[in-house]
């Protein structure tokens, strides 16, 4: 706990940069995902 | 200038966000920008030390005594308690002279002078020898602690040497500011997203080109998504600011009857049987849901006593939007215009995906009745 209130601005700094890694992560997933989509569909 | 850096992130991050139809797939280029920009506004808010002037830490001192009492979670006991630890501020300053050791306090004495234009000076007591990097820099932040006099002050800890970048001390946020920095800007891109949805129903009610109809739909959407993390991030500002989650303060309350008002406007949107009636109608509602967004996040919280920054009961307007020159700070401002330019571009790139999200449901519902038939209505 100690070690965790001297350094809790930092655990808030990587607690948010793994949070928004996930969050863009998935985004550019669900970019690639739709794009595959909108061109077999355009194909079709 | 303040205004003007304000207005130059809020026009970029739109333009960003509207440089491509939304119905366009964005390239890779765009994507990796708007991840690059909120992955910096990330670092730069929340890595850089915060530190303020002799001054502020005077006055963080007097407001700890007063902003205690007026916590509403607390006893009166912790209330006393708290009042008669003496607070402590973290200062950007350096060392003027050589230290020397104080018999009276059994302290090392060194002269201090921080780097405000004003240049204050006081004494810090360290209760070890002062650390020689410490003398020797031009500026560090320093955790000083009041001891009953302005100008002696006990040294906490040494918080950064030579930092780069700091990030300016408000009195009365201390550590918390730094929500500042995302709760405004999603606040800010949810009025955007509102704005934007306005004008797309106007498209609509022009034109009735069905693709006006789905880029209002989208934007509501993600205004709606802002607008829920504008307030989580309010909550837990205000669970250390004021003591709890939720206090119904009339800057909550707005934002619920926002939140109310737009999640009406999906029930309304879904209770309809889809067609040019549902989209003529809900359309409508949009028009009249956002001419009460400037009076619900602007005027209103504004009108009212509150514990939120800008209230009716504080002399500023609170410390991003407030003109006085204490309340300008550069690095404050250019590291909110950076946060509101990168979470407007984020918007476009969720309104781009809602978007299409919602073209190729239509169009899956399409091909699936042009296979099938249109079913049967229930008799």
């Amino acid at each position: 706990m100690e070690f965790l209130s001297q350094h809790s601005e930092y655990v808030v700094l990587w607690v948010v940069l793994v949070v928004w890694a996930g969050v863009a992560g998935l985004l550019l997933w669900v970019e690639r995902r739709l794009r595959r989509v909108e061109r077999y569909l355009e194909r079709r | 200038m303040k205004y003007v850096l304000l207005l130059a992130g809020l026009t970029l991050g739109i333009l960003i966000a509207v440089v491509y139809p939304p119905e366009r797939a964005r390239p890779l280029w765009w994507q990796l920008v708007v991840i690059a920009l909120v992955t910096g506004v990330l670092l730069a808010t929340l890595l850089p030390p915060i530190g303020g002037s002799l001054a502020d830490a005077v006055v963080a001192n007097r407001l700890g005594q007063r902003l205690v009492a007026s916590l509403p979670l607390l006893s009166s006991s912790e209330v006393q308690q708290l009042q008669r630890a003496p607070a402590s501020a973290p200062v950007l300053l350096r060392c003027v002279g050589l230290p020397s050791y104080d018999t009276v306090h059994r302290a090392w004495r060194v002269s201090v002078e921080d780097l405000s234009p004003r240049r204050y000076r006081a004494t810090a007591l360290f209760p070890t020898e002062p650390p020689p990097e410490l003398l020797q820099a031009s500026s560090a932040v320093v955790e000083l602690k009041w001891t009953g006099s302005d100008t002696l002050w006990t040294v906490q800890r040494v918080a950064a040497l030579e930092p780069w970048v700091v990030l300016p001390y408000i009195p009365g946020l201390e550590e918390r500011a730094r929500i500042l920095y995302f709760h405004v800007p999603f606040a800010w891109g949810a009025v955007v997203a509102y704005a934007i949805a306005m004008i797309a129903a106007l498209q609509y009610l022009r034109r009735r080109e069905p693709k006006a109809e789905l880029r209002a739909v989208a934007a509501a959407g993600v205004g709606t998504l802002f607008t829920v993390l504008a307030t989580v991030t309010g909550a837990i500002w205000a669970r250390f600011n004021w003591g709890a989650f939720w206090n119904w303060d009339p800057r909550q309350t707005t934002i619920v009857v926002l939140l109310l008002i737009y999640l009406a406007y999906f029930a309304l949107r879904s209770s309809l049987p889809e067609g040019e009636q549902r989209a003529r109608l809900s359309s409508v509602y949009l028009v009249f849901a956002f001419v009460t967004v400037p009076f619900l996040v602007f005027v209103l919280p504004r009108m009212m006593e509150s514990l939120h920054p800008g209230g009716r009961g504080d002399a500023t307007l609170g410390p991003l939007v407030d003109p006085s020159p204490e309340a300008l700070n550069l690095v404050k401002q250019v590291l909110f215009s950076g946060a509101l330019l990168a979470f407007t571009a984020l918007f476009g790139w969720l309104w781009s995906l809602a978007v299409r999200v919602l073209r190729l449901s239509q169009a899956v519902e399409l091909q699936t009745e042009a296979h099938h038939g249109v079913p049967e209505p229930a008799q």
